[in-house]
């Protein structure tokens, strides 16, 4: 089906936000809409002509059960066990292909054993057993679910590494910003990140004393010539932040 | 008019607080529209149990993605209710046979296929029924200029999630002619809204 033709796309847009668009070509046209800009132009016009038709007549009063499990899977009652996590953030993609991509973002990090700090700040390796370095991890996706950064730090260090998965393509007078996003308060501006490669950041305390709180970490794109981060920033990747140790 | 657009300022702002990770603002959120979106689903879904669960993943979709919402592209409702249908769109789309078996779609009573009428107020409550006064009126204009038989095609595809083949059974009418209603009465909406 040739559907750059405008008449084709527009009826298929306009089909899919009635409804009858279903199956497999409704499948189809969901994964078209990833990357293909005019198709999801063509749905935004339907959607904010149609949509509002659906104010519906009556209401419908919800179970005290909606709620609650809306907000188990949003705000988790603990942060040491979080059942809502793997299927909030990996949901299709399953538990396994979720621990192998933390697996091995871990594994490109710890070059070296490490012991708990003696003072050293916990950034450099020390020369004593092997012991599985207390760290902070995190892999931030993209709108689509695809991992795109890979943030690590030592628990008792105020460096982050951080490693680009899948380039970002910037404008001239644009920056990444990473984000820390805590249960309560606004995001905290943790320094700019690369869009391509490895980058560093120096926190400006440990990662255990700006981490531990924390339950997402986030990068938005910034204009390089502001004064100070956005004060509402917009988010392009976001991800779950962990403790491995 | 100012009510309403107040409404949709509110909502705005409660939806720029839920990006920032304000729990108490997503409750907020929550209490001023799960009635609506509820609503929508239990409409299209028609059972409560399944539009519940589904009612329940939209939220967690709206936790997810307040952070890409844009006041550019969309109304704040228009965006709450576009994520509930989906859901609920993608939910019944999945299991055709399913609701086949569940469901028994009524015989069409008076008005209730007319998408003029369910354009008008409907009885919610305060911040509710200053979101639901949306400015329909473009839309009323233009789905009076179909043919009855496109606009009751439109209506129950869009209301009652009928498929086509759905549609052909219970206005006993072959596929291609609902097909055709279907599709001419999109083509002609589309000039008269673009204005």
């Amino acid at each position: 089906m040739n559907y750059k033709r405008p008449e084709l796309r527009d009826a298929l847009a306009s089909e899919y936000v009635l409804g009858t668009l279903h199956g497999r070509a409704r499948r189809r046209f969901q994964q078209l809409l990833k990357t293909d800009r005019e198709l999801q132009a063509a749905v935004d016009f339907w959607q904010n002509e149609l949509v509002p038709m659906a104010a519906p007549l009556s209401v419908a009063e919800p179970s005290p059960r909606l709620w609650a499990g809306i907000a188990a899977r949003v705000a988790p009652p603990s942060a040491a066990s979080k059942p809502g996590w793997f299927e909030r953030w990996f949901g299709a993609r399953g538990l396994a292909s979720a621990l192998a991509g933390l697996v091995v973002g871990i594994g490109v990090m710890l070059v070296a054993p490490l012991a708990p700090p003696a003072g050293d700040g916990g950034d450099e390796p020390s020369r004593s057993g092997p012991q599985v370095p207390a760290s902070y991890a995190g892999i931030l996706s993209d709108g689509n679910g695809q991992p795109a950064m890979l943030i690590s730090s030592r628990r008792h260090g105020k460096l982050v590494d951080i490693k680009v998965l899948r380039p970002i393509g910037l404008g001239q007078d644009q920056v990444l910003r990473l984000w820390a996003l805590g249960k309560q308060g606004p995001p905290v501006a943790l320094g700019t990140v690369p869009a391509q490669g490895k980058g560093r950041i120096e926190l400006p305390a440990t990662s255990e004393a700006l981490l531990a709180q924390v339950d997402e970490l986030a990068v938005s794109v910034e204009s390089a010539s502001a004064v100070a981060p956005s004060a509402a920033p917009t988010f392009i990747l976001r991800g779950p932040c962990a403790k491995f140790w | 008019m100012v009510d309403r657009t107040r409404a949709q300022h509110e909502l705005g702002q409660l939806l720029a607080r839920v990006a920032l990770r304000d729990q108490a603002a997503f409750k907020q959120l929550y209490d001023a529209t799960v009635r609506c979106l509820l609503a929508i689903a239990v409409r299209l879904l028609r059972d409560e149990a399944w539009a519940e669960e589904v009612i329940q993943e939209a939220y967690v979709g709206i936790w997810n993605s307040a952070p890409n919402y844009s006041p550019a592209k969309a109304q704040p409702m228009t965006w709450l209710m576009t994520i509930a249908r989906n859901k609920s769109m993608d939910a019944l789309r999945s299991t055709t046979s399913e609701r086949e078996t569940r469901v028994h779609v009524a015989p069409a009573e008076d008005g209730e296929d007319d998408p003029l009428a369910a354009v008008a107020d409907a009885a919610l409550g305060p911040l509710q029924q200053l979101i639901e006064r949306i400015d329909a009126a473009r839309l009323r204009h233009c789905l009076r200029s179909l043919d009855a038989a496109q606009r009751q095609a439109i209506a129950l595809a869009f209301y009652d999630g009928l498929s086509h083949s759905e549609l052909a059974a219970h206005l006993r009418q072959p596929l291609g002619t609902v097909k055709a209603w279907v599709r001419r009465g999109l083509e002609r909406l589309k000039p008269c809204l673009k204005g």
